[in-house]
């Protein structure tokens, strides 16, 4: 749906949701171009989702093929479940940008290009043997605009004193003058962001403004635009938003336990990718009773955690995949002393090293099974950024009330991308309670049992240092009353069986699910975590096609919710598309015998796309 | 009349009721837990206020007969779990006890990171010279050319100058003593407890069933004897002169009693400089108030 109307010399044409993907070199600055149109963006009021995709390395050789950074964003006046499947507009900076990034835009869509950098240097190390931008394919599939922003960001700082470098490292502000000139976004706040970014350097903060007015007015005077777009606010509800990824909402959920509960919160961590964010916003929070702790490794990470936890703090720890593995000991020891810790797997590509700043979702069975002995624990599944403050907090009330660790699990994709995020008030949060035990609890007052359970099985929680309490826990098999070592087999049998049963217990926290769509029918979408957006919106468009089919998602994947079974049989199909190869389809079949899903699965570092899973959907309906 | 039985003053600190305990005869363990007694006893510390962390092996049973609040941790990880809980309460002592492979080999990154922090956490290493349950493997202060059962043929590889490592590292209190200096090391133990800071204490001890024993050095006693005989108290020395050799002299003492902020002074001091009056520094709750 589009409408036109006439401002100034360019029609203004309205659109419901644009794609927009910046793309460049590593050092072109394309993360802050695209996170600072993403934020113009949200102050204009649109719903948006985003996907910063760059590589490993800080900076790769200029102008090679796999130094190519991108972000992606995807903003609408509709509700917006994913960062877009083809981008609208590809905004590329160089050859090699345009090389990896053109097979993904829109037929007819918009290929904005830095022309000047489409020398015979850049286009060697793209791999180009002729200039792509004289091909004239290229012109009849897509609307082909070359700027050679190069000269046009020299000429807007002729006189400026800054060095030739300096100078062409402002280039991506003119392309972002240009896009707000594009869609309609009042220049102001931007120029604000500016003076604020720069403060302490005015000749660059006076160059970049410079640079981005003199984008904004090419598109403007140039007369290479008809006519510009606007995209109106999204019927969001009523409250303040701020844009959040998923490890600032993650950083900020255990924050607010802090604030929540009056007690400290102590997050023991070391840095990895795409995990890092987390320690490092909550680094910031030093007003908010937050202790960070950054250890020498992984294990001292998770280690200090759970002497944070022993101590009666509210502890975690976050990680991603690699450093998960690093974990697995230190998180059977949380598991066997029945300690309070909430773990956050930002996962990656793996095995190994694998596909570092990547997404995938292949730490599922990990997260559910990897420990060795018998070591459940309650796992729980960010499903976007804007969630993951919820899981956050959810997670840490599952582990204080249940005196379980628990593994939170979210992506690169959540952790990077980002969303328009609703500022709960105080009272919209959920009740959090933390109980420690004071007295003795057995032998009418005269003794403290660290592991007499209450009728859910749940142990008590008693600190260190409370008179009359004095205990020791540890590593090696209890006894199932004092907590003193055990080596009984027929003790260690009991409590195998009991820390198991109290991991089903939490059941009655784990909602049920809620089927989108009806309560049966042909297929059934099934997803869990990162891919709840694309596949909500492969099920929107395929009900509108009229096709049968209703989606679940999962956020809880132990204990998976009561009525999951009887939901998943009312279908014809099951059918689960996920980012590894086929982790969930392999539990559910365990889980549910008889119930044998169809699987896609893609592993290539992306999120799934809903143009393609509507397509692999209709070819087995 | 017989004269009414006196109870041993330490008794109460232990775990009466878990004794006897798992080590051998003549093992120098029990010898040093009866000397971490005497210096509760001595340093006149709130027993409520004092946690102790163990990792795994012989030394690390030592968790289990302390009448105290104490955590069995995993093997090498007693120190990063002590400084998780230090940071969680600061109102507590926290006390690491545990063996040479616990925290020169497995646990030996944690160490020197703990040291280099200056963790508010005193250290203490009974150092018997191998792995004892497992069953007398090798460990980085296995001197060449003893036998251990992973070196049949005698060890090979350089050893650890333990102080050495703590003080280059930063720690502020770095003492060695053996089984045999029971007041030395009680009266250490106690000034340590008192002190802030990284503190490491060493404390040679003999493992009598694996390490005399393969290597023909006799009994508990005989061992005990050669320490008598050979060790030379040298405090204040520099550390780089105490590492030990084979049979030969041992230098025991305080090596370094120094002063230096410890990592939770460090953190508040920086933030508050950073932050001013935005910085609330963390009250440990402690537990007296910790009722909901």
């Amino acid at each position: 749906m589009s409408t036109q109307v006439s401002a100034g010399k360019h029609t203004v044409e309205q659109v419901e949701a644009v794609t927009i993907r910046f793309v460049g070199d590593s050092g072109d600055g394309m993360q802050l171009t695209g996170t600072e149109f993403t934020r113009a963006s949200a102050l204009a009021g649109n719903d948006l989702a985003t996907f910063p995709d760059y590589p490993a390395e800080i900076r790769a050789p200029a102008g090679s093929l796999y130094g190519v950074s991108g972000y992606q964003v995807n903003f609408g006046a509709r509700e917006i479940h994913t960062p877009g499947d083809a981008p609208d507009v590809l905004v590329a900076m160089n050859p090699a940008a345009l090389k990896t990034n053109l097979a993904d835009l829109k037929p007819g869509g918009m290929l904005l290009v830095n022309a000047g950098a489409f020398t015979a240097g850049n286009l060697e190390k793209a791999g180009y043997k002729t200039n792509p931008l004289e091909d004239a394919a290229l012109t009849q599939t897509y609307k082909l605009v070359p700027v050679d922003m190069n000269k046009l960001t020299e000429t807007a700082l002729a006189g400026s004193g800054l060095s030739s470098k300096e100078v062409a490292r402002c280039k991506n502000y003119f392309a972002l003058g240009l896009m707000y000139w594009l869609y309609s976004r009042p220049i102001e706040p931007q120029l604000e962001a500016i003076q604020r970014k720069f403060a302490k350097k005015p000749e660059f903060a006076s160059a970049n403004a410079a640079v981005f007015k003199a984008g904004h007015a090419y598109g403007e005077t140039s007369e290479v635009f008809y006519q510009r777009y606007q995209v109106p606010a999204s019927k969001l509800a009523a409250g303040t938003y701020r844009n959040v990824t998923g490890n600032f909402a993650t950083a900020l959920g255990f924050a607010t336990v802090a604030r929540l509960t009056g007690r400290q919160v102590f997050l023991g961590s070391y840095p990895i990718t795409p995990a890092t964010e987390i320690l490092q916003e909550m680094s910031y929070f030093k007003e908010h009773g937050v202790v960070t702790y950054q250890a020498e490794d992984e294990i001292a990470g998770i280690g200090s955690a759970i002497g944070a936890a022993f101590g009666g703090a509210l502890a975690c720890t976050s990680t991603s995949g690699p450093g998960l593995a690093l974990k697995t000991e230190m998180m059977g020891l949380a598991v066997i002393t029945e300690l309070p810790l909430v773990i956050v797997n930002v996962q990656r590509g793996g095995p190994s090293t694998g596909m570092p700043t990547k997404t995938e979702q292949a730490d599922l069975l990990m997260a559910l099974f990897g420990r060795h002995g018998e070591a459940p624990m309650p796992v729980l599944a960010a499903q976007s950024p804007a969630d993951c403050f919820w899981s956050a907090i959810e997670a840490m009330k599952i582990a204080t009330k249940w005196m379980t660790p628990v593994l939170l699990l979210t992506d690169g994709y959540l952790g990077n991308g980002s969303e328009p995020f609703k500022v709960p008030s105080l009272d919209e949060l959920p009740k959090l309670q933390v109980k420690y035990q004071t007295v003795p609890n057995y032998a009418d007052g005269a003794q403290y049992m660290p592991y007499l359970r209450d009728d859910k099985l749940v142990r008590p929680w008693a600190v260190p240092g409370t008179p009359g309490l004095e205990h020791r826990v540890g590593g090696l098999e209890k006894d199932s009353l004092s907590g003193m070592v055990s080596y009984d087999g027929m003790n260690h049998e009991r409590m195998v069986k009991t820390r198991a049963q109290k991991i089903r217990n939490v059941v009655e926290d784990v909602p049920d699910v809620e089927t989108f769509g009806a309560a049966s029918g042909d297929l059934l979408l099934v997803s869990w975590g990162g891919t709840f957006g694309a596949v909500r919106g492969a099920a929107e468009e395929l009900q509108a096609r009229g096709k049968a089919v209703s989606h679940v998602h999962l956020r809880w994947l132990n204990p998976l919710p009561k009525n999951l079974g009887e939901v998943l049989r009312r279908f014809k199909k099951v059918f689960v598309p996920e980012v590894n190869d086929g982790q969930l389809a392999f539990y559910l079949r365990g889980k549910f015998p008889g119930v044998d899903p169809l699987q896609f699965n893609r592993i290539n570092g992306k999120p799934i796309k809903i143009g393609e899973l509507v397509g692999k959907v209709l070819e087995v309906l | 009349m017989s004269a009414p039985v006196k109870e041993n003053p330490v008794n109460k600190y232990l775990r009466m009721e878990r004794m006897p305990s798992i080590w051998c005869p003549g093992c120098g363990i029990g010898t040093t837990v009866n000397c971490f007694a005497r210096a509760l006893d001595e340093s006149k510390i709130p027993l409520d206020n004092l946690a102790v962390v163990s990792g795994i092996g012989c030394t690390g049973r030592v968790a289990g007969y302390l009448n105290v609040d104490s955590f069995h941790t995993t093997h090498g990880r007693a120190i990063p779990f002590a400084t998780g809980l230090q940071l969680a309460r600061p109102d507590l002592k926290v006390v690491v006890y545990s063996g040479d492979g616990d925290l020169s080999a497995i646990g030996g990154n944690h160490f020197i990171h703990a040291a280099r922090r200056n963790a508010d956490l005193l250290v203490v290493m009974v150092n018997n010279f191998t792995y004892g349950m497992t069953g007398g493997q090798v460990t980085p202060t296995t001197f060449r050319p003893a036998i251990a059962s992973t070196t049949p043929y005698g060890a090979f590889e350089q050893t650890f100058n333990m102080p050495m490592l703590a003080d280059s590292c930063g720690a502020v209190y770095v003492a060695r003593w053996t089984a045999y200096h029971v007041k030395q090391l009680a009266k250490s133990m106690a000034e340590a407890i008192n002190k802030r800071g990284f503190r490491f204490i060493e404390i040679a001890a003999p493992c009598p069933t694996l390490y005399l024993r393969r290597n023909k050095l006799g009994e508990g006693l005989d061992e005990m004897k050669f320490y008598k005989e050979k060790s030379v108290i040298r405090n204040g020395v520099d550390t780089r002169e105490v590492a030990l050799d084979y049979r030969k002299e041992i230098t025991v003492g305080k090596f370094v009693d120094r002063e230096r902020a410890t990592l939770e002074d460090a953190m508040d001091q920086r933030y508050k400089e950073a932050l001013g009056a935005k910085y609330v520094p963390y009250v440990s709750p402690g537990a007296a108030k910790s009722q909901a």
